[in-house]
């Protein structure tokens, strides 16, 4: 079975996330840990030995036991072998006992039974966190498949709240899951048609009712994706304002769950500063003026002065993005655009598949 | 065999299992528990064998779990006739008593979260292990056979072969209890269950004798050395079926997107899943290659989204052959990004493809796609509906469809009608 892992992430620009395919990798068959088992056993035929031996599997297994923080950088393949040695250094002991006692290397050799076993379970393991990112990316090329102007904006999102929730001192995870809910705030405008989302003037009141539905389609499409956790109320809330009158549900203040605050601010800071078809972009400071000016009635003032912090702090990578939108495409064009999308993003995939 | 006979002999079965069970308890509260140290620690392993117990909730069988360490644990337990080199003394009782003590002990908190596996397992652990023991028991000397077997290579072999087959036979059993619940061929459904389970049977076998050579040459030090792998092997396992749940969530997600967004019609995806996987079954599809037809049908719309409009009823076989093809493309790329199987991909890629070119799994997609699209255009499903989507179906198998996946859904439909 061939397992190839994606192991890069999204930069956070336009387009298809760059990838890159380690070489397959599998964990030592168990006809070689059997040799090792026994190589071992010839050499460590003294009782001290043994302990030692012992004592390091012991070491060893407690090592294993520790909790497991979000390590982005680790792969599969690497953990699988600690795994995989970690049932080899355990077995020696036993397999070398055994081995010196009446019942020969017969018996020692049946120590194969756990280092197979091992390997049986390990060989297609690969980390959680990989398939999050792999769900997460997918209902995000969805999005993108659909309407190529929210190209990079959810990754923009994403990353403004990242650095909000950095400013608040949120623990790792939740700001990983903030970043989910940036990523993935807009998912609901896949049911929204394209001529509204591609629609360059004001809408109509009826248009306007029909986007409004957006964050409670994302909440559908999200539903069972246990994962996200509190990310699931930010898609659904993002647009609450703190003064109550936001919608989906017109929640104030507290009552709005604290990611769907962040998400809020995030997506009005990107939607400022990006170029769109009608408007060119805003400078960063004059975003983060209007901003300042809607604090307290549209968003969290708490929020808003962690986004200016932070980008006084770090600047903002996008400052200079580029125009989305050389041509305002009609209908036929939009679908020739759609066609060369398809074409892009499947050579792109090609070959990037993770295995299952 | 017929469905029936197989029912009332894994029936008589798991009765059997409840006489030993309860015979073997009986027998160890009359006579007291010989050298209770060992008695529990190996009672220990089971009972944290079971707590550790991992789910596997396998796509259609429902919830299956596994616990390899419990069935070592309580199977080396059967087999073990010293330790550290003194007779160890415990009968077959005893041994079916620790183990389901164990077992019991190690499930209560399953029980109590509302997850507890069927009772199947511990009754299939009482009848494997008293077998086990009685065999095992009987080869040490203090049984029927009257004589001791030297310790030695034969020795291993004998017991090797006793867990094997203890092993094999519990594997059976559990397919054919499996494969009730199951529609179709009984005798394939049990050879389907049984290869699934045999894999970890060699390993689990050779990893009971190993404990009970280990702790009759060393004695009770062994055990957390033999038991600390499989623990660890259970914690990876129950990891990947976490990352199958995600995975599985996953592509449900993507296969809403579709009706959120108006392009296919409500309940569109299940129900071709559902159709593709009989019609994949009636084929002679099985294990990876269903699975692989059901993702690959849940998420066939994905690429729809690209759409500007959609298209009336979501069937695209109306648009000119170049944009299903770069429809389906996009759609494959976004399944890409979830991680599916490269076959998945393939197969939602090929769908607008002549049936030639494609592979079985966008051959069975692309006609019980259409045959839906068929069925939900004329807004009725009544059987003169159903002849008329089929027989449009049979004039279209010059290019679109193959004729032997069309007589096949003929027949699965032509069933599910007669129930």
């Amino acid at each position: 079975m061939r397992l190839t892992m994606r192991t890069a992430e999204t930069g956070g620009a336009a387009g298809p996330a760059a990838t890159a395919a380690t070489p397959p990798t599998a964990p030592a068959p168990p006809t070689a840990a059997t040799a090792a088992t026994a190589r071992t056993a010839a050499t460590a035929r003294s009782a001290g030995r043994v302990g030692q031996a012992a004592a390091a599997a012991t070491a060893a297994a407690a090592g294993r036991g520790a909790p497991r923080g979000r390590r982005l950088g680790e792969s599969a393949p690497e953990e699988s072998r600690t795994a995989l040695a970690v049932t080899c250094v355990l077995t020696v002991p036993v397999a070398v006992v055994l081995w010196r006692s009446a019942y020969g290397a017969l018996a020692a050799l049946l120590a194969v039974g756990p280092v197979w076993l091992a390997w049986w379970s390990l060989r297609r393991h690969r980390p959680e966190h990989l398939a999050r990112q792999a769900a997460v990316q997918a209902l995000s090329q969805a999005v993108q498949i659909k309407d190529r102007y929210t190209r990079g904006h959810g990754e923009r999102v994403g990353l403004a709240a990242v650095l909000i929730a950095r400013e608040l001192g949120l623990d790792e995870e939740r700001t990983e899951t903030l970043r989910c809910a940036g990523i993935l705030h807009d998912v609901g405008k896949l049911g929204v048609p394209a001529r509204l989302l591609r629609k360059a003037g004001p809408l109509t009141p009826a248009e306007r009712r029909v986007m409004e539905q957006h964050p409670e389609h994302g909440a559908e499409i999200v539903r069972g994706l246990d994962f996200l956790g509190e990310a699931r109320a930010a898609v659904l809330h993002h647009h609450e304002r703190m003064d109550g009158t936001g919608y989906p549900r017109g929640l104030a203040g507290e009552q709005i769950p604290e990611a769907a605050r962040i998400v809020a601010v995030a997506d009005a800071f990107d939607a400022m500063t990006s170029t769109r078809c009608y408007r060119p972009g805003r400078p960063v400071a004059a975003a983060l003026e209007e901003l300042e000016r809607c604090a307290g009635t549209q968003f969290d003032p708490r929020m808003v002065a962690a986004l200016t912090r932070a980008l006084r702090r770090h600047g903002w990578p996008f400052a200079e993005a580029p125009d989305p939108c050389q041509e305002p495409p009609t209908a036929p064009e939009a679908h020739r655009e759609a066609d060369r999308g398809a074409d892009r993003a499947a050579g792109a995939a090609a070959g990037s598949g993770v295995a299952v | 065999m017929t469905r029936r006979t197989a029912a009332r002999l894994v029936a008589a079965a798991y009765g059997a299992a409840v006489l030993v069970a309860g015979a073997a308890l009986g027998i160890v509260l009359w006579h007291g528990v010989t050298r209770p140290g060992v008695a529990l620690a190996f009672g220990l392993v089971v009972a944290v064998g079971e707590l550790a117990r991992v789910r596997l909730s396998e796509d259609r069988v429902g919830v299956r779990t596994t616990g390899l360490l419990s069935g070592a644990g309580a199977l080396g337990y059967a087999l073990c006739g010293q330790v550290g080199g003194t007779p160890a003394g415990h009968g077959a009782a005893q041994a079916v008593a620790v183990a389901l003590v164990g077992s019991l002990v190690g499930l209560t908190p399953h029980v109590a979260l509302g997850q507890a596996p069927p009772p199947q397992a511990p009754a299939r652990l009482a009848l494997g292990v008293g077998g086990a023991a009685v065999c095992g028991q009987a080869l040490y000397g203090s049984g029927w056979l009257g004589r001791t077997v030297e310790p030695g290579g034969l020795f291993t072999l004998c017991l090797l072969a006793l867990a094997l087959c203890v092993g094999c036979l519990d594997a059976l059993l559990a397919a054919a209890t499996a494969a009730l619940g199951s529609e179709g061929c009984y005798g394939r459904a049990v050879r389907e269950e049984l290869l699934a389970r045999l894999g970890t049977v060699p390993a689990l076998a050779a990893t009971a004798v190993l404990l009970a050579l280990a702790v009759a040459v060393a004695g009770l030090w062994a055990l957390p050395l033999c038991c600390a792998p499989l623990l660890v092997m259970q914690f990876a396992l129950c990891r990947r079926a976490s990352v199958r749940a995600t995975h599985r969530r996953t592509l449900a997600s993507l296969a809403r997107a579709p009706e959120v967004a108006g392009c296919t019609p409500h309940g569109h995806a299940r129900r071709v899943a559902e159709l593709s996987r009989a019609v994949g079954r009636e084929l002679g599809l099985a294990g990876g290659e269903l699975t692989a037809l059901e993702y690959a049908a849940l998420t066939h719309d994905v690429g729809q989204l690209s759409l500007a409009e959609p298209v009336p009823g979501g069937a695209t076989t109306a648009l000119e052959p170049g944009r299903q093809r770069r429809i389906a493309l996009l759609g494959g790329a976004v399944l890409r990004q979830a991680g599916v199987r490269w076959r998945v991909a393939s197969a939602v890629e090929a769908q607008a493809d002549p049936y030639r070119e494609q592979s079985v799994t966008a051959r069975v997609l692309r006609t019980v796609n259409a045959y839906d699209d068929l069925l939900a255009g004329s807004h009725t499903a009544d059987a003169a509906a159903r002849e008329q989507a089929l027989r449009a179906l049979r004039t279209a198998t010059g290019r679109d469809h193959e004729p032997r996946v069309v007589e096949a859904l003929s027949r699965v439909v032509a069933r599910a009608a007669d129930v």
